[in-house]
């Protein structure tokens, strides 16, 4: 792994789409000047007498792609886990589209959760259910009524938004196989496509191709790169793939026993520091 | 390549190898849970009367009674396969209204999907009630209050259905995985949508064999009701049999397990069709 990093490519400014590393396929927008959708300030985290995250300070802007490196127990997923409320800090404050979690009622939160998008490492599908269903319960935040339930009883516009989003990740043919016969890849590909069908601000994703062979996983990161910069989402992916984190983020955060070790654009990176993360 | 084997061992005589005893000395606990088993066991067979001496005297009553048994009667068969049709019938009634009625307590008595822990408990309640109380007493029960014949057999399959299934319903649901259930809940999905979307359906191949077990218990059941006055064929073989007409007996027998296989086959294959599915 260490061997394979040190070669690889780093981005240059005037790489073409065709010979482009994929974080050039769409440049990088300036987001420096607008305010962050997701902040995570002084946050700490401790499970029993292990600290999983100390003062944890860190913030991710529309558009933009941010990676987070750590080794095994670092605080990645807890981290993660802390935006949509499935875990909650001791301390500190995580603030998701400017409001703090720390006081949030059941319907606010519910709001948020309906914007942001989580891609788990295994996907997490309804397994019984076809791609089109489970698309389209990315719009189950968006409404009360059973109509995003089955695409059966679904209206028009929301079955159409479901075919549109899964068209987006290339599987529109498979929209009627049930998600239990879909391959690791295909079902990566059918999450993204329910967060997309959430209209989301803000997309998570815990170590999303670990579960993935190595092109299946190229083709899913690529694509949650493109979608990331194609609509302004901002995008915070937990990987261990040092390749993944250089080729498909703006900027790389690197976790060290619940600690940021560094947080530095992916443009120029010294590999060794990204290597320092996993040194015991 | 066998003296490269061989050399690779250790020696057979190597002081590092400590052959395990064949036998280990009896625990305590091993002791006296034998001893407990003999005090419990042995008052059993003397409280129940077990007697192997009963048993062999009366054999030959037992042979006298299986020669008069064949050949079976057909005198009565079109009556006899027009109640064996009726008892099927009350099975399958009994079986649906007891489905029916166990799956809310399930959804309620399963703690991924309870609202509240009352709920939990109170269905709990309802549901061991009906399975730890036999069918034939509520049989008794039904025949008492609503009367002699089918729909009391009906009633009781139905309690009996509740108990058993409302039990494993329950354990299907908390068998489900609890990662699509959080995906979910980040997605902002409610309490409701989740039960529909994700509960259901993956219990669903569950209930649907749980179900049908419940059919050929119900079918079983269905057939000993009669006995007690609560419809179906067994009135039937109570009447052959205290009339000492052991053919028409033996035909209703037969009958029964005709029924009893088919039903147990044809549910059977639709599990295996389920499961290759």
């Amino acid at each position: 792994m260490a061997t394979q990093s040190s070669t690889l490519p780093v981005p240059g400014p005037h790489a073409t789409a065709e010979t482009a590393h994929p974080s050039e396929i769409l440049s990088p927008r300036d987001n420096s000047k607008t305010s962050p959708i997701l902040c995570f300030q002084g946050v700490t985290k401790q499970f029993g007498t292990q600290r999983v995250l100390q003062g944890v300070t860190l913030s991710v802007r529309p558009g933009e792609v941010t990676a987070l490196l750590g080794s095994n127990g670092s605080g990645k997923s807890t981290l993660l886990r802390m935006v949509p409320k499935l875990m909650v800090a001791d301390s500190g404050d995580v603030q998701v589209f400017g409001q703090s979690l720390s006081s949030i009622r059941r319907k606010e939160l519910r709001a948020i959760r309906s914007q942001v998008g989580f891609i788990f490492q295994k996907h997490n599908l309804v397994p019984r259910l076809s791609a089109l269903t489970n698309t389209l319960h990315g719009a189950l935040g968006r409404t009360r009524s059973p109509q995003a339930w089955f695409h059966s009883i679904a209206p028009s516009r929301l079955r159409q938004e479901a075919l549109a989003c899964l068209s987006q990740v290339g599987l529109q043919e498979h929209a009627l196989k049930e998600a239990r016969f879909l391959s690791g890849g295909q079902s990566q590909r059918v999450a993204i496509a329910r967060a997309l069908m959430q209209r989301p601000k803000l997309i998570l994703a815990d170590e999303p191709v670990a579960s993935l062979d190595p092109d299946a996983g190229e083709h899913v990161m690529r694509l949650l790169r493109t979608v990331a910069k194609e609509m302004g989402i901002g995008l915070l992916f937990s990987t261990h793939h040092l390749e993944h984190a250089i080729g498909y983020s703006d900027n790389i955060v690197g976790l060290v026993g619940g600690k940021i070790k560094f947080n530095n654009p992916a443009n120029g990176v010294n590999i060794d520091k990204l290597r320092a993360v996993y040194e015991k | 390549m066998r003296n490269n084997s061989i050399q690779v061992l250790p020696p057979i005589s190597s002081p590092q190898l400590s052959v395990p005893p064949r036998y280990s000395s009896p625990k305590f606990a091993q002791v006296a849970t034998i001893l407990i088993l003999f005090v419990v066991i042995y008052p059993a067979f003397q409280g129940a009367e077990v007697s192997p001496r009963a048993l062999i005297e009366g054999a030959p009553y037992m042979q006298e009674v299986l020669l008069e048994m064949f050949p079976p009667s057909t005198e009565r068969l079109p009556q006899v396969l027009s109640l064996l049709v009726s008892t099927f019938h009350m099975a399958v009634a009994g079986t649906i209204i007891g489905i029916l009625l166990a799956l809310p307590l399930a959804i309620l008595g399963a703690r991924k999907t309870t609202p509240h822990v009352l709920f939990y408990q109170s269905s709990r309640l309802i549901v061991s009630l009906a399975r730890t109380i036999p069918d034939l007493v509520w049989a008794l029960f039904f025949v008492v209050t609503v009367g002699i014949g089918p729909f009391a057999g009906v009633l009781t399959i139905a309690v009996d259905t509740l108990g058993f299934c409302g039990r494993f319903f329950a354990e299907g649901i908390e068998e489900t995985e609890s990662n699509p259930k959080e995906a979910l809940e980040t997605l902002g999905a409610g309490r409701r949508a989740i039960l529909a979307i994700f509960i259901l359906p993956s219990s669903a191949p569950s209930f649907i064999n749980t179900a049908l077990f419940s059919l050929e218990k119900a079918v079983r059941s269905s057939v000993v009701l009669g006995l007690v006055g609560a419809g179906g064929i067994g009135v039937e073989l109570k009447v052959a049999m205290d009339t000492f007409r052991y053919d028409e007996a033996c035909t209703i027998i037969l009958a029964i397990f005709a029924l009893v296989i088919v039903v147990e086959q044809v549910s059977m294959h639709a599990r295996k069709w389920m499961a290759s599915e």
